[in-house]
């Protein structure tokens, strides 16, 4: 299983280079109009912004300071086919996401499932 | 006469294993070896070398194959939409793959091997793109082919994809992930038999033995004399095992190590671990720098486990199972179990206090701060439509909260109800019994802005998120979840990020010689997640949409509905007012002029002109539009069944009764 870190500059780049390297396809049938996974695609998760510099809060919850982003949107992709994603692949070191049976920063190609918990 | 005599296809929540989930009916059989020569006795009799590409090519009692960047082939073995098993034996000594067979564009699941080495034997199951059987090599292939078999192979079986763990309910109604363990590892693991089977760091002074069946090792409090203890070399890198070790006694600290991951072992008691192995080796003894200790063990086992792709029986409610399929969600709660990582106001966090859902003691105790305040913990959330859920247990307190700044809801966990909202109500709001006086509470709500998601406790009076405490008594809890959708799922346990399950797909090729295609009766016994969401389908086809016939929930209302598509053109259709949160027993009956659906017992809908299906249309079952993917079946199935020959009224009125 090949699972890859994914940033781009917005979710129009993101979801059109996806499309173009066929992980998806977008399929109308019974009158809606939906993405279909394709081409050994297991899931692709949009993950959005990722905080950088969390917020601050007060003793109630109420935020005292927003949260800093880092640049752009992030995607991750679990497939069974590899790609090349070019610059917009990533290699984070302690990622905010991760799918169920896998590692937290399990990331690249020929991923098996990892640790899945101890007591 | 039984309807048993009609049925040619059975699926229930039955026996399964990774990536299938076996069908009832009909018996798996094999048909006769469609391979002429296949054990290349006979000469080139039955192939043509060198088909395509290049490399040298020869048969010595055998295919032979020297740098090869192409493939040799034998012609019209398979039948396209047909299931076969291929057995073969094969020697790859260098190369970039082995493919058996290679159609030019498709890569037969189990049939790429890419490393080196002979393996006598090897099978696996193909269903066909092409009529041709091509044996392909490429990046300077080496190696040889023997004992080419390949038969038909007949069975409902259905293939499971989810490329992820997931949980559900098991039998003993606990929350845990579905698995397939392997067999036993350990050689001698009850110790009847002394050390037999295992390795031994024994330094002068100290003690390993086994006595009335049981491993003791002490290890002298004045001495630092390094590694102490038994193994046995039985893993395998990168799989992922499970362990179990029964522990009589142990006074101060020893450890089991499970490849490289060490587990610190300070009480007695079953103890299980589950590991990925990244190294080969299972160690029972001193850890590191451990001053003195001595342990006594019961037993040890050690098995290999499989959870991607294992389909899913769930006992959820109790009664018979049922299969789950569900959609891919993400718990984006970072630490689902450990809510000390949460947010906290007023509030203090016990972990481990009480036995949780799962079984082992992991539940924590959301403790109230001593005096009048707010009560919570929390994360922050984006604006969307989310679920938010979490599974609890009544305390010295008897009450919950789950909301954001602008909507949730109070549930009373004495009576197991929802008591009022917070600010607004929610969308909906939904409490599941997990027995042993958990539940699990969950609210559906549309976050218009970026806000929090609290968890609290209540006294069942209060309406804010102020009650007053004295830092002793609070409430229990386990397993949140915030997803974004309309309905919980099933948990997906996180620890330090969002995790994300894959959906559940199931589908069953090459099937096309148990379909009557010009008449018969799909049957279903199943119920939806949600009346909200997308089609939902099951659905028999020829691997596309324009021959099917499928049974779904519809778009947004979940009612029940159907399809006959014949050629492209709809021959019978309808869509209930019916939805199905509740196992309904639905039946189509699909013949020329000859079209019902019945649910219940009752004949909902009947159209009495159209055409059928030619024979030897229909091939495949998926529970999906019929094409592959799209409109994916998310919710829970008891019975499948697909009959020969359309039932009368009399057993149609049976079947769904």
């Amino acid at each position: 299983m090949n699972i890859y870190k994914l940033q781009y500059t917005d979710k129009a780049t993101g979801d059109a280079d996806l499309l173009s390297k066929g992980t998806y396809e977008v399929v109308t049938d019974e009158g809606v109009t939906q993405d279909v996974y394709r081409n050994g695609t297991q899931a692709i998760v949009y993950i959005g912004k990722i905080v950088e510099i969390p917020a601050t809060y007060d003793d109630e919850g109420h935020e005292i300071t927003p949260p800093v982003y880092y640049d752009g949107v992030f995607y991750d992709l679990m497939t069974t086919e590899e790609f090349d994603f070019g610059t917009n692949e990533i290699f984070p070191t302690d990622c905010v996401h991760s799918f169920a049976g896998y590692e937290k920063n399990a990331e690249g190609t020929d991923i098996d499932p990892e640790e899945l918990e101890e007591i | 006469m039984s309807l048993l005599d009609d049925v040619s296809i059975v699926v229930t929540p039955n026996g399964y294993k990774a990536g299938t989930l076996y069908g009832v009916i009909p018996t798996a059989t094999e048909g006769s070896n469609q391979v002429i020569n296949g054990d290349f006795s006979n000469g080139t009799t039955g192939w043509q070398l060198q088909y395509t590409g290049t490399g040298d090519w020869s048969i010595t009692d055998k295919l032979n194959f020297v740098n090869v960047n192409g493939g040799s082939a034998q012609l019209n073995v398979f039948e396209v939409g047909k299931i076969y098993k291929i057995t073969v034996d094969y020697v790859f000594t260098s190369g970039t793959r082995l493919i058996l067979p290679y159609d030019g564009s498709n890569f037969p699941t189990g049939g790429v091997i890419t490393t080196t080495g002979s393996v006598n034997g090897y099978t696996y199951y193909y269903t066909p793109n092409s009529t041709t059987l091509l044996i392909y090599s490429d990046g300077n292939g080496n190696g040889s082919v023997d004992n080419v078999s390949v038969k038909e192979w007949t069975a409902s079986d259905m293939d499971v994809t989810r490329a992820t763990a997931a949980t559900r309910v098991d039998e003993n109604g606990l929350v845990n992930f579905a698995e397939v363990l392997g067999s036993e590892l350990v050689t001698n693991g009850d110790y009847t038999n002394g050390l037999t089977g295992w390795g031994t760091q024994i330094p002068s002074g100290q003690i390993v033995e086994v006595t009335s069946n049981q491993l003791h090792i002490d290890y002298d409090t004045s001495q630092t004399q390094g590694s102490t203890g038994v193994f046995q070399t039985i893993l395998t890198l990168t799989k992922t095992y499970k362990t179990t070790i029964d522990i009589a006694s142990v006074t101060g600290t020893f450890k089991v190590q499970v490849g490289n991951v060490i587990h610190t072992i300070t009480t007695p008691g079953v103890k299980t671990f589950y590991n990925v192995a990244s190294d080969t080796a299972i160690f029972i003894g001193r850890k590191s720098n451990a001053q003195g200790f001595e342990a006594t063990i019961n037993s040890v086992s050690v098995k290999e486990v499989t959870r991607d792709n294992v389909p899913r029986i769930d006992y959820t409610g109790g009664g018979c199972p049922h299969i789950l399929a569900e959609p891919q969600r993400t718990n984006l709660v970072t630490y689902s179990e450990n809510f000390n990582q949460w947010n906290k106001i007023g509030i203090t966090v016990t972990s481990n206090s009480l036995i949780s859902p799962d079984g082992t003691q992991n539940a924590g105790k959301l403790v109230a701060t001593s005096g009048a305040s707010s009560k919570v913990i929390y994360q922050s959330i984006s604006a969307n439509t989310y679920t938010a859920s979490v599974f609890a247990k009544k305390g010295e307190f008897e009450g919950l909260l789950i909301a954001t700044g602008t909507t949730g809801a109070f549930f009373n966990l004495n009576t197991n109800t929802y008591r009022t909202h917070y600010t607004s109500p929610p969308t909906s709001y939904k409490i599941v019994n997990y027995g042993n006086g958990w539940y699990r509470y969950s609210i559906t709500f549309t976050q218009s802005s970026s806000d929090n998601l609290y968890i609290g406790i209540n006294d069942n009076v209060s309406t804010t998120f102020a009650i007053t405490g004295n830092g002793t008594n609070g409430i229990y809890t386990f397993g949140a979840q915030l997803e974004a959708g309309s309905f919980a799922t099933s948990y997906i346990s996180t620890s330090g990020s969002t995790v994300t399950r894959n959906q559940d797909l199931f589908t069953r090729d090459g099937i096309g010689s148990l379909i009557n295609s010009p008449e018969g009766v799909l049957f279903l016994e199943m119920a939806a997640l949600s009346n909200s969401g997308n089609y939902r389908l099951i659905t028999l086809s020829d691997g596309n949409t324009s021959n099917r016939v499928f049974i779904g929930f519809r778009l947004d209302t979940g009612y029940i509905y159907y399809f006959v598509i014949v050629g492209g053109s709809t021959v019978a259709s309808h869509i209930t007012s019916t939805t199905s949160l509740d196992f309904s027993k639905i039946a189509v009956k699909w013949k020329a002029n000859d079209f019902a659906l019945w649910i219940d017992g009752s004949e909902i809908s009947t159209v009495t002109s159209g055409s059928s299906f030619s024979a030897n249309t229909l091939n495949t079952l998926q529970m999906n539009e019929g094409d592959g993917s799209g409109f994916e079946f998310h919710g829970k199935v008891k019975q499948l069944q697909i009959f020969k020959n359309a039932l009368s009224d009399s057993e149609l009125a049976t079947l769904t009764t």
